[in-house]
């Protein structure tokens, strides 16, 4: 399975603009009964509800994704976290008590 | 022979015919279909105190999103909550909905909140590693629980999974989750949109505190905005508490 990775560390490569663009361009899922999961993956829930072909998402399949998408939500991210994020995480003074 | 069959069988789990629906699980660089959620929400970001910024444009506004893999191309990729700078705040609210108790979708609102002492960190982290209580996270490893995470409480909640709401009325109640870090403490919230709506807001406020995982003696407290707003974001009267 990937290994655990570290966000501050991460370089750009050309695997992650795929994985990016994919996310960008990849559509909602409408039907589950369509998907087929890996076998090492828990597909999520149909019992919760009991609601027919409803699905839930119950936390054990939530936390499958952490490492399967790594990469940035977005193409700009980088420039996105300057304009909101900015510096606040490294200003002097800002962290400790 | 051995080495082909198995050769054979990883090719069955992992790739999916071309033209068929991939998902992320089937290959991560080329998938085309994405999990949605039942609604969009919005990651919020809220500045200290900065010279020349009025206080409402302290709050940024980092992303929407509405898919779990979006939902984890920003947690895996924004600063830890346990690192967040002091008098700053996440949070994650349904998109259209400002943070603050001025927006028009809070003012008759409420919220659960838990406050601890410190930057949370470590002490979060046993709060998450305590696992036996939560049953459906006892198997969870532990590398989920270095960072603090404001995540898990998002998707704790009712609404984030998709169709849950249509059994759920708390999915109609909640609004966001908040983290703000003050000096000396953290507080963790859960932003409801009525104060009235009893029932609905103590099924909230066990599941709220059912996902923080807190000992016995730890207690969550309700208090409505108009109170907050009235008297000071630290000393408003507590309306329910669990």
């Amino acid at each position: 399975s990937p290994s655990r990775f570290d966000p501050t560390a991460r370089p750009s490569s050309p695997q992650s603009e795929a994985a990016i663009k994919c996310l960008a361009s990849a559509k909602y899922i409408e039907d589950f009964t369509q998907i087929s999961y890996p076998a090492n993956i828990k597909p999520p829930s149909s019992s919760i509800g009991q609601i027919p072909g409803k699905y839930i998402y119950d936390i054990p399949f939530l936390l499958q994704f952490q490492n399967y998408y790594t990469d940035k939500p977005t193409l700009d991210w980088t420039e996105k976290m300057k304009e909101t994020i900015g510096n606040a995480f490294t200003e002097k003074g800002s962290r400790g008590f | 022979m051995q080495v082909q069959q198995a050769k054979e069988e990883h090719q069955n789990l992992n790739e999916a015919p071309k033209g068929a629906l991939r998902t992320v699980f089937n290959d991560r660089y080329d998938f085309n279909v994405k999990h949605p959620l039942t609604r969009a929400w919005t990651l919020w970001f809220l500045m200290p105190p900065t010279p020349g910024l009025e206080w409402n444009e302290l709050q940024k506004n980092v992303m929407t999103f509405k898919s779990v893999e979006e939902f984890w191309g920003i947690q895996n990729n924004i600063h830890t909550a346990s690192s967040l700078p002091i008098k700053s705040d996440y949070s994650f609210f349904r998109e259209g909905v400002r943070p603050e108790w001025e927006d028009v979708h809070n003012k008759n609102g409420g919220k659960w909140a838990f406050q601890n002492k410190g930057r949370g960190g470590a002490a979060l982290d046993e709060m998450w590693l305590n696992t036996n209580a939560v049953p459906s996270l006892s198997y969870v490893s532990s590398y989920f629980f270095v960072p603090p995470s404001l995540s898990f409480l998002l998707l704790t909640l009712p609404g984030f999974g998709r169709h849950w709401r249509e059994s759920d009325p708390t999915g109609e109640e909640v609004m966001g989750v908040v983290i703000n870090m003050r000096k000396g403490f953290y507080r963790l919230a859960v932003w409801t949109k009525t104060c009235s709506n009893r029932e609905v807001l103590m099924e909230i406020g066990t599941r709220f505190k059912q996902a923080l995982n807190l000992p016995r003696n730890e207690t969550i407290e309700f208090s409505a905005h108009e109170d907050s707003s009235k008297s000071g974001s630290t000393r408003a009267k507590t309306r329910m508490s669990l």
